[in-house]
C-alpha cells in the first residue's frame, strides 16, 4: 500500500533524494527526543536491577558508586539530551545521539567486570537486563542503525565475552561459550530486525514526504485559482462600475433628447435608443451585482422580515412588467410568516427569479407567485408555465453567463446572470434553492427560509378559520372523561373532527369504520390498558394515522418506555401552541 | 434658480445640464467636478445642490457632509449609481433631501426632477415600496409617480404653517434656519415640527422625508 501510493507520489513529483533523506532524518531525530523520558524511565529500572545483582556478586561497594554515577547520568540524559543534540555545532545529531547511547551502554557493560564473582542465576540476570536493554532499542533507535550498533553493541559484546572468558566453577565451559554464541546470533538477529524496522520507517517517511509535498502542490495550485478568481472579480467590478459611467450619461441625453419636439422617425429612434441603453445598464448592474458578491462585500443585513407583505409589494410592481409582456402575474399566500433575513436582498433573489420567468415565458403564460408553511420552513415558490429546462441543463442554468436556449445569444435576454446572482444570494442568506422543470412543462423555483414566530402573534392567527389545520380527524383515547371532553371542544375549535374512546378496545371499534387523520392517546389508561397498544391496534386498521403519545408522567422509566416506542410525545398539561403544531405537521 | 451640480463625470454633467435646458423652468447651473470646486459658489445664493455620491478621493458621505456645511439653505439632493437602501437612508440622516439613482429610465429622471425644482422630495420607488422607516400608511400609497405628485399640496390635518415648516424641514433647513427665514422663535418650529410628525405617523426628520417622499408632497416656495 504505502509503496504503490509513494510511488505514485513520487512518479508525480520526482522526489529529491537527499531533500527526503533529512526529512526522514529529522523525522527519526524528533522521535527519539520525544519518547526521552519513557526510556529514561526503563533504564532507571533496569539500573536499579542491575545493582542490586552487582552489590549481591561483589560484597564492595564499587556497585554503590556506579548505581550513583548512572543516577547522576540518566537525570542529566534527561534534562540535557535534547539540548546536547541540537545545539550547533559540526558533529552531525545523530553521531551525537550515538555517541549518547554507545556511552549509555558502556555504562551498562561495566559490570561485568565482576562476571567472576556473579552466581549463575546473577549472570542469568544480568544476561536478561542487558539482552532486555538491546532489544528494547531496536525500537526506540527506529531502525537507524549507527545508532542502534553503536547502542547494542557495547552492551551484548562485553556480555558475550564475559560469558566467553569468564572461568567459574558452577557453569561448564562449554554451557558458557553456549552462552557466548547464542548472544551472537541474537545479535545479528537485533541487527537485521533493526534493518527491516529501517526499511519500514524509511518507507513511512518517504510516503509522508511526497504526502506533504502533494499538499504543498494543491495548496499551491488552490492559491493560484483563488487568486486567479479574485482578479477575474476585481476586473469585472471594475470594468462594469466603469462602463456604468458613460451609460448614466446617455441615459440623461435620451432624457433630455425625449423633451425635444421631434418628428415621428426621430422619437423612434430615441425610443430604441432609450431600450439599448437600458438593457446594457441593466445588465452591467447584474455583472456589477456578481462580481460584488464574489467579493464577498455584500453583507446581509438581518432582521425580522414579514415575507408576506414583501410579496404582496413585490408582486405589484412585477405586475407591470408582466402586463407588457402579455402574462398574468399571481400571488396566493397561505398564512402570514415571518423570516429573519435580509429584505432588500430577498427583494432582489425575488425580482431575478421574476424576471427570469417572465423572459421564458410565452405570450399568455402564467407567472404564480405563493407562500405557505412547510415544517420549520417559509417556503416561497415562484413557478412559470414558460418553456421549461431539460433535465441535463438543470445544473448549469445557475453557472454564470449560461443561458439555455439561446445559444445566438439573442442580447435583449441579457447575460444569463439572474440565475447565478439568485444562487449566490440563497447562499449568502442560508436559504435553501431548488428548482423543479421539465422541456414544455415550466419551470419553479423554491426557496426554504427557516420561519421566525413572533411571539404570541402567530400561533392565534394559525387557530384562526382562515388557516385550518391540515389535521380533519382525531381520535382522542383517555380513560378520564373530563379530558375527552376537554380535547374534544378544543379540536372542534381548531376545525377537526372528534371521535373519542376511553381504552384500546372502544378505540378499536371506532376506528373499524372511520377514516382517522391522527391519533391522541393518553400512555396511561384504566385497567392496565396502554396508550401504546391503542395506537398499535388503531394503526392495523388505519395505517396511514398518525399518533401522538400523550403522557403526564415524569418517571424516568416510564418517559423511556414512551420514548422506545417511538411515537411522536406531547408532555401534560397539553397547551394550545402545541396542539396546533402536532395538528400542522405533515409527520409524525 | 441657481442650481449647482456636483459630479466628477464631465459628460454626465453635461448630458444633465442639457436635460434642464429642456425644462421649463429659467435655471443658472453652476457646475463642479469636485467639493473643493464647489465651495466658491457657496456665498452665491444656490437654490438647489445635486451631488454625486461616488467621486473619487472622498466618501460620499463625508462629501455630503462638507456641501451641507457649505450650503445649509439649500436642499441637497443625492445623484448615484449605487442605489442600496442602506446608503439612500444614510445620506437622508445626514441632511439629504432627496435621492435620484442614475440608473432611473428617463421618463423618471424628467419627473424627479421637476418634482425637486417644485420643491418637492424624490426617492426612488424602490426604497419606497420596501420597509421603509415611515409607518403604514405612508405604505399604502407607495405607488405616487412623482410625474403626478409634483403639485401635490396640503396635508389633511395640518395648518398652512406647520406644513411650511414640516417642508422646510424636510427639505434640510436647520430649526434655527427656520426660525430666521419665518421670523418665528426655534420653540415654535419645534411645536409645529412635532404636530407635523404626529400627523404623518413619523418620529423624526429622516422618516419625514420617506413619508414626504411616498406621499409626493411638494409645495412651491
Amino acid at each position: 500500500m504505502a509503496r504503490s501510493g509513494s510511488e505514485a507520489a513520487s512518479g508525480a513529483l520526482a522526489v529529491d533524494e537527499s531533500l527526503l533523506q533529512a526529512f526522514v532524518r529529522e523525522r527519526f531525530i524528533s522521535t527519539w527526543l520525544r519518547q526521552i523520558p519513557s526510556s529514561m524511565a526503563g533504564q532507571f529500572f533496569a539500573a536499579a536491577a542491575f545493582l542490586v545483582i552487582w552489590l549481591n556478586g561483589s560484597g564492595q561497594h564499587w556497585p554503590l558508586i556506579w548505581g550513583a554515577a548512572m543516577a547522576v547520568l540518566l537525570l542529566l540524559r534527561l534534562s540535557l539530551t535534547e539540548r546536547l543534540v541540537r545545539m550547533p555545532g559540526s558533529l552531525p545529531a545523530e553521531t551525537r545521539i550515538s555517541l549518547l547511547m554507545a556511552s549509555q551502554a558502556l555504562m551498562f557493560a561495566l559490570p561485568l567486570l565482576d562476571f567472576a564473582q556473579f552466581s549463575a542465576i546473577d549472570r542469568a540476570g544480568a544476561s536478561i537486563i542487558l539482552v532486555a536493554l538491546a532489544t528494547a532499542s531496536v525500537a526506540t533507535t527506529a531502525g537507524f542503525r549507527l545508532v542502534f550498533l553503536f547502542y547494542s553493541v557495547p552492551l551484548l559484546a562485553p556480555l558475550g565475552l564475559a560469558w566467553a572468558f569468564t572461568e567459574t566453577p558452577v557453569i561448564s565451559s562449554t554451557a558458557s561459550i553456549g552462552m557466548a554464541m547464542l548472544i551472537l546470533v541474537y545479535q545479528l538477529y537485533l541487527i537485521g530486525l533493526s534493518r527491516q524496522i529501517g526499511l519500514v520507517v524509511e518507507e513511512a517517511g518517504r510516503f509522508r514526504f511526497s504526502q506533504d509535498r502533494l499538499n504543498e502542490a494543491l495548496q499551491q495550485a488552490l492559491d493560484a485559482a483563488e487568486s486567479s478568481s479574485r482578479a477575474k472579480t476585481q476586473f469585472l467590478a471594475a470594468a462594469s462600475h466603469d462602463l456604468r459611467q458613460p451609460m448614466h450619461s446617455m441615459n440623461v441625453l435620451v432624457a433630455a433628447l425625449s423633451l425635444k419636439s421631434l418628428d415621428q422617425s426621430a422619437r423612434e429612434i430615441v425610443g430604441v435608443l432609450d431600450a439599448v441603453n437600458q438593457s446594457m445598464t441593466r445588465q452591467l448592474d447584474s455583472l456589477l451585482d456578481i462580481s460584488k458578491l464574489d467579493a464577498g462585500i455584500v453583507v446581509p443585513q438581518l432582521s425580522l422580515c414579514q415575507l408576506d407583505t414583501l410579496l404582496q409589494s413585490h408582486v405589484l410592481s412585477a405586475r407591470a412588467v408582466a402586463g407588457e409582456r402579455g402574462l398574468s402575474c399571481t400571488l396566493s399566500i397561505d398564512t402570514p410568516l415571518a423570516v429573519r433575513s435580509d429584505e432588500s436582498l430577498i427583494r432582489r433573489v425575488l425580482s431575478n427569479l421574476t424576471d427570469n420567468a417572465f423572459k421564458f415565458t410565452p405570450r399568455g403564460g402564467e407567472v404564480a407567485l405563493s407562500l405557505r408553511r412547510e415544517g420549520d420552513h417559509a417556503l416561497i415558490e415562484v413557478r412559470d408555465s414558460g418553456i421549461g429546462i431539460a433535465p441535463d441543463m438543470h445544473d448549469r442554468v445557475f453557472e454564470e453567463f449560461y443561458q439555455i436556449g439561446n445559444p445566438q445569444r439573442d442580447r435583449t435576454r441579457g447575460l444569463g446572470l439572474g440565475l447565478s446572482i439568485v444562487k449566490r444570494l440563497c447562499d449568502l442568506l442560508g436559504a435553501q434553492l431548488s428548482m423543479q422543470s421539465a422541456p414544455g412543462k415550466g419551470t419553479r423555483f423554491q426557496i426554504r427560509l427557516p420561519v421566525v414566530m413572533a411571539p404570541g402573534a402567530a400561533p392565534v392567527q394559525t387557530s384562526t378559520p382562515a388557516a385550518p389545520p391540515r389535521t380533519r380527524s382525531v381520535l382522542v383515547v383517555d380513560d378520564e372523561l373530563s379530558v375527552r371532553r376537554s380535547m374534544r371542544f378544543l379540536l372542534e375549535e381548531l376545525g377537526c373532527t372528534v371521535f373519542d374512546a376511553a381504552g384500546t378496545r372502544e378505540a378499536t371499534r371506532v376506528a373499524a369504520d372511520r377514516s382517522i387523520d391522527l391519533i391522541l392517546s393518553d400512555m396511561r389508561l384504566a385497567d392496565g390498558d396502554n396508550g401504546i397498544e391503542a395506537i398499535a391496534q388503531v394503526r392495523r386498521l388505519q395505517p396511514q394515522a398518525r399518533a401522538v403519545l400523550i403522557t403526564g408522567d415524569t418517571a424516568p422509566e416510564r418517559l423511556r418506555e414512551a420514548q422506545a416506542s417511538g411515537l411522536a410525545l406531547l408532555h401534560k398539561p397539553v397547551n394550545l401552541d402545541s396542539l396546533i403544531q402536532v395538528l400542522d405537521a405533515r409527520q409524525p | 434658480m441657481k442650481f449647482l451640480l456636483i459630479d466628477d463625470h464631465d459628460l454626465f454633467r453635461s448630458g444633465l445640464r442639457l436635460l434642464l435646458g429642456q425644462l421649463p423652468v429659467a435655471l443658472e447651473v453652476l457646475e463642479a467636478g469636485r467639493v473643493d470646486d464647489a465651495l466658491v459658489y457657496a456665498d452665491q445664493g444656490v437654490e438647489i445642490v445635486m451631488l454625486d455620491l461616488s467621486m473619487p478621493g472622498t466618501s460620499g458621505m463625508a462629501a455630503l457632509t462638507r456641501v451641507r456645511e457649505a450650503f445649509p439653505d439649500a436642499p441637497t439632493v443625492i445623484v448615484s449609481s449605487d442605489d442600496e437602501p442602506a446608503l439612500i437612508r444614510q445620506a437622508i440622516e445626514l441632511g439629504a433631501s432627496g435621492f435620484v439613482p442614475k440608473t432611473s429610465t428617463p421618463p423618471v429622471l424628467i419627473s424627479a426632477l421637476q418634482l425637486i425644482l417644485a420643491g418637492g422630495v424624490y426617492l426612488p420607488m424602490k426604497v419606497l415600496a420596501q420597509a421603509s422607516p415611515a409607518p403604514a400608511q405612508a405604505h399604502a400609497q407607495p405607488a405616487q409617480d412623482p410625474a403626478q405628485a409634483g403639485s401635490a399640496s396640503g396635508i389633511p390635518g395640518l395648518t398652512d404653517r406647520q406644513q411650511e415648516v414640516l417642508l422646510k424641514a424636510v427639505r434640510g433647513q436647520s430649526n434655527k434656519a427656520i426660525a430666521r427665514a419665518m421670523d418665528i422663535s426655534e420653540g415654535t418650529v419645534k411645536a409645529h415640527l412635532s404636530a407635523a410628525f404626529r400627523v404623518l405617523g413619523v418620529s423624526n426628520r429622516t422618516e419625514a422625508v420617506y413619508a414626504a417622499a411616498a406621499r409626493g408632497i411638494g409645495v412651491a416656495g
